[in-house]
Parts: structure tokens; C-alpha cells; sequence
């Protein structure tokens, strides 16, 4: 006889469980349909050519497109840059309101001065950034990206290339990443009219 | 009548050879290694592959291909069974596709000075052509 009213309360109690968790999902589901969650901050040391260093409070005050690459890479990287030059092109004169900057993901074989040259072959305002492979890996990894050494099996001794993720990134005067883009999803004018909002003056 | 037939005959005939066009590649910098080559090839009226390629300007040349993972992350490998091109159709190696890719350069490639590769075929006789070299940030042929 005992036993009916403690299955009920269990059953009362299960009920209301039941709705406060389908609330909470309900609540967590709007949460997300309204507010984008904050992507963490982004960090790094890095440094330039000169042996400045760079570093995520350099970013601030300036719209920035970063790409991670290396110079021996012969498709993507050149591909992505000149990609960059277009966009900054399609920008106009708010060009000057944006900083494209070069990573090395391959501090071993992209010297300071291989850089350098490297970045004003395509286009004088870049900035080149290196440093130790523990930086560059902690910078790739603070932006989310990946790359990997290729095991070699080239005919040509000690030559590798690098698998890497290939993206643009858009970092408002924040230092807030805003956009993942790429050559391969969007074309320059697309890429332009995605920028030309965030480089305005602060209110 | 006999004459027009054989005005055919030889255009057929023409036609049916493997031909390369639109060679090119980008610019380097003083100390970079690799660079890339692309280029139009139309197959004859029986099916080729393009197995290999060399070029005096690097130390090793090797046919590529370009592939992305779907987070992103883009490699680049060696392409073992060459480029299989269909009787008549048209492979076009081109940035983000197939590439002819130098390692080891022996000297920066220039822009506006031609780079001298071969092509070897599976069926066609190797073919040797100029590559026009183009700015680093040139993305076809009539990017210029």
C-alpha cells in the first residue's frame, strides 16, 4: 500500500524533470539561433622580419586579412595571395583601411629575407610573420588552423611540402576573427562587399 | 571531288593529333624551390595520359594534383598514373587542378622570360614547349 504514493511522486518528479530538461534544451536551442557564441580570443607571438614582435594586440585598430602559408608551396599559397591582392583591389580606396598579412607555417625554410621578398612579389603593404615553430604552431592553433608535414616522397632529397588549411581570415579593429573566407568559395567582389562594412571608424 | 575528299581527310587528320597550348607559370622569388606549371592539352582522336614532364630549370619534376579535405585543409600529391586525357576531349592543368610542378629550381623563374618544359605521353611522342612565366599572382593564361 506503501508503495503507490512514492511511484507517483517518482513519476511526478520524473515529469518535471522531464519539462525542465525540454526547457533548458528549448532555451539552450534559442540561445543559439540568436546569439552567435563568442569565438575565444584570439593569441600570438610572432614576429617580423625585422625581429619586431607582432603580436593579437598589434591587430587592433585595423581591419586584417591573415593567411597561413609557406613559400614553397607552389598552387594554393600563390593562389590565395594573389586572391588577396584582388580583393584589396575591388576595395578601393578602403584599401588602406585593411592590413594583409602573411604566416609561415614553415619557419624552418621560410628565412626573414625569403619571406620578405616573397610577400612583395605580390604586394608591397603585406606584412611577413615567422617565428619559432612552437609560436607558429601556437598562433595556427589559436586561429584554427592546421597543418601538417608531409611525409617526403619526392625524388628530390629533404623536399616536403605542407598540408594546410587554406583560409583568409578577416579580423575586424576588434581583433575578432569575423570571417573564414577563401579563393576556392568566394570571389573577390564577394569578398570585398563582405569587408567594406566592418572597415568604417568606430562609433 | 576526289580533291575535296582528301582536303578532309587531312584536317581529319590534323585534328587527331594530341596538341598542348596556353603553357604557363608564375614568377619566383630568389631562393624559392617549387614552382608550377600549367597548361591546355587536347588529346588526339585516341585517348593519352600525360605520365611525366622535365625541365632543365629544376631539379626534379613531377606531375601534381590538388586535393581539399572538407575541413579545409588542402594537399598536394604526386600523381603516380599521370593525367588521363579522353580521345578528342581537353585537361586543362590550372590552379587548384593538376600542375606540373618544379622542385629544387636552379634559378627564379622571370616573368616574360619563356621556361623551356617536355612532356612525355603515354602514346604521343614527347612534346617540348615554352611556358610563358606570368606575375606571381596570375591565375590563367590570359591573366596579364
Amino acid at each position: 500500500m506503501m508503495r503507490r504514493p512514492v511511484f507517483i511522486t517518482g513519476v511526478v518528479t520524473a515529469a518535471i524533470l522531464l519539462s525542465v530538461t525540454i526547457a533548458a534544451v528549448r532555451l539552450e536551442a534559442r540561445h543559439q539561433g540568436t546569439v552567435i557564441p563568442a569565438a575565444p580570443p584570439i593569441r600570438f607571438t610572432l614576429h617580423r622580419s625585422d625581429g619586431s614582435t607582432f603580436s593579437e594586440t598589434n591587430l587592433l585598430g585595423r581591419v586584417h586579412l591573415i593567411y597561413f602559408g609557406f613559400t614553397t608551396c607552389p598552387d594554393v599559397c600563390p593562389t590565395e595571395l594573389g586572391w588577396m591582392i584582388r580583393v584589396l583591389r575591388r576595395l578601393g580606396p578602403l584599401a588602406s583601411q585593411v592590413q594583409p598579412v602573411f604566416v609561415t607555417i614553415d619557419p624552418e625554410r621560410d628565412t626573414p629575407a625569403k619571406l620578405d621578398a616573397y610577400t612583395a612579389a605580390f604586394d608591397a603593404r603585406f606584412i611577413a610573420l615567422s617565428g619559432s615553430l612552437a609560436e607558429v604552431t601556437a598562433a595556427a592553433d589559436s586561429f584554427g588552423v592546421v597543418f601538417r608535414k608531409q611525409t617526403p616522397v619526392s625524388k628530390q632529397p629533404g623536399f616536403y611540402l605542407i598540408d594546410h588549411t587554406m583560409v583568409t581570415f578577416v579580423v575586424d579593429r576588434d581583433g575578432r576573427i569575423v570571417q573564414r573566407l577563401s579563393s576556392r568559395d568566394v570571389d573577390p567582389e564577394s569578398a570585398a562587399a563582405l569587408i567594406r562594412p566592418i572597415t568604417g571608424s568606430p562609433p | 571531288m576526289s580533291r575535296l575528299l582528301l582536303l578532309i581527310l587531312a584536317s581529319c587528320a590534323w585534328s587527331a593529333e594530341l596538341s598542348v597550348s596556353k603553357i604557363w607559370s608564375r614568377a619566383t622569388v630568389a631562393g624559392q624551390e617549387a614552382g608550377a606549371v600549367f597548361a591546355t592539352i587536347t588529346a588526339g582522336s585516341t585517348a593519352d595520359r600525360l605520365q611525366s614532364a622535365s625541365s632543365a630549370i629544376a631539379a626534379v619534376v613531377e606531375v601534381h594534383e590538388h586535393a581539399a579535405g572538407a575541413d579545409g585543409v588542402v594537399q598536394m600529391r604526386a600523381v603516380i598514373d599521370g593525367v588521363a586525357i579522353g580521345a578528342g576531349s581537353t585537361v586543362e592543368l590550372k590552379p587548384r587542378s593538376y600542375h606540373i610542378m618544379l622542385i629544387g629550381l636552379k634559378q627564379p623563374l622571370v616573368k616574360g622570360t619563356p621556361l623551356t618544359v617536355t612532356l612525355m605521353f603515354s602514346q604521343h611522342a614527347p612534346i617540348t614547349v615554352q611556358a610563358e612565366v606570368l606575375d606571381p599572382w596570375a591565375m590563367a593564361f590570359d591573366d596579364r
